[in-house]
C-alpha cells in the first residue's frame, strides 16, 4: 500500500493538511526579523505560534499558523484531488486536494501558491522581543 | 399505444426512460418552483452528510462532501437562477448528476421524482436574459402546469465563466 506523509496544522480554527516533503522546516515565531505571511485564503492565523517555512520562487517564505500537530502516514488513495467542479470555479489555487481522515475532509494545500496569491498587506512582521 | 397528448403522461416514468416516444424529466424544487432536469442526466438521488466549506468559493459552490468514498462538489443552482440561497443541513437530499465531463451533485428544496412527457411537450424557453430564463433548456407543459427544464451544461458553463479572475 503506498502511503503519503501529510502534515496537519490549524489556523483559523481549522485544521489542514500539506504534503510533509513541501515543509522545509518549522519556525517559532520567536525568530526575530522573520517575515510573515499572516492571511491567507484560509484565514488568518489568531495565535501564530509556528510558522511553515517553504521555498517560493526561489526565496524562504513562511504561512504563520496556529500550531502544528505533526506528521502522519495516510494510504495515497485518501488523497483526493478537488472534485473537478471545485476546481473550475473555486478562487484559489492554494487548495490543490482534499485529504479523507475518517469522517473529516481536510484542504491539502498547495503552499507556495497560497503564499504566491497572498498580498504583501497580509504579511506580519515579526518584532524583536 | 401511448397518448401523445400533453394532458396524458405516461403513469411509470421509469418505463418511458430510454423511449424515443417520451422524454423523463426529473424534477426538483427550486425557489419555491418546480424546476426538472433530464432525467438521464441524473444518477443518484442521495443524502448530503456533512458538508465542507470551500475558501474563496463562490456562492453558488456550497462546498464538497464524501459519499462512499467519492468527494463530490455540491452546487446550489438557486444561486446560479437567482442569487438565493437554498436552505441546507446536514442529511439534505442532492442529486449527482453528470452533464458532460462533470459530475457533481445538485442541492435542492425537495426532490419530487420522475415525469414522463412526449417530445411534443417540450417547447422553447422564453427569449433569454438575466435570470432563471438564460438558463432553461425546454418548457414542458405538463399536466401540473409548465415546467422550467435545466439546461444543465449551460449552468455548469455559466459558472465556470463567473469564477474567472478579471
Amino acid at each position: 500500500m503506498t502511503e503519503r506523509e501529510i502534515l496537519l496544522f490549524s489556523l483559523d480554527g481549522r485544521r489542514h493538511a500539506v504534503d510533509a516533503n513541501s515543509v522545509r522546516r518549522i519556525a517559532s515565531s520567536r525568530e526575530p526579523g522573520a517575515e510573515w505571511i499572516a492571511a491567507s485564503v484560509l484565514g488568518r492565523s489568531r495565535v501564530p505560534r509556528r510558522g511553515l517555512v517553504v521555498e517560493v520562487d526561489g526565496q524562504e517564505r513562511t504561512l504563520a499558523v496556529d500550531g502544528v500537530e505533526g506528521i502522519e502516514r495516510i494510504p495515497a488513495e485518501n488523497v483526493c484531488p478537488l472534485p473537478p467542479f471545485a476546481r473550475a470555479t473555486i478562487r484559489t489555487a492554494g487548495i490543490c486536494g482534499i485529504v479523507v481522515r475518517g469522517d473529516e475532509l481536510l484542504f491539502l494545500v498547495d503552499l507556495q501558491q497560497l503564499i504566491r496569491e497572498s498580498s504583501k498587506e497580509s504579511w506580519l512582521y515579526a518584532q524583536d522581543e | 399505444m401511448r397518448s401523445q397528448s400533453l394532458q396524458r403522461e405516461v403513469p411509470d416514468p421509469w418505463e418511458a426512460l430510454g423511449s424515443p416516444d417520451h422524454v423523463s424529466l426529473f424534477v426538483l424544487r427550486l425557489l419555491g418552483e418546480r424546476y426538472a432536469v433530464e432525467a438521464n442526466l441524473v444518477q443518484e438521488v442521495i443524502r448530503t452528510g456533512p458538508i465542507t466549506r470551500l475558501p474563496a468559493a463562490p456562492a453558488f459552490l456550497l462546498g464538497v462532501f464524501n459519499h462512499r468514498g467519492e468527494v463530490l462538489a455540491l452546487m446550489d443552482p438557486a444561486q446560479l437562477l437567482a442569487e438565493e440561497s437554498t436552505p441546507l443541513a446536514s442529511g439534505s437530499r442532492a442529486a449527482i448528476v453528470q452533464s458532460g465531463e462533470w459530475r457533481l451533485a445538485l442541492v435542492a428544496e425537495a426532490m419530487e421524482g420522475l415525469v414522463s412527457v412526449p417530445p411534443s411537450a417540450l417547447e422553447a424557453p422564453p427569449a433569454t436574459g438575466p435570470g432563471p430564463a438564460e438558463f432553461l433548456k425546454y418548457v414542458a407543459q405538463t399536466r401540473d402546469g409548465p415546467l422550467a427544464v435545466l439546461d444543465l451544461a449551460r449552468m455548469i458553463e455559466t459558472a465556470r465563466a463567473r469564477s474567472l479572475p478579471g
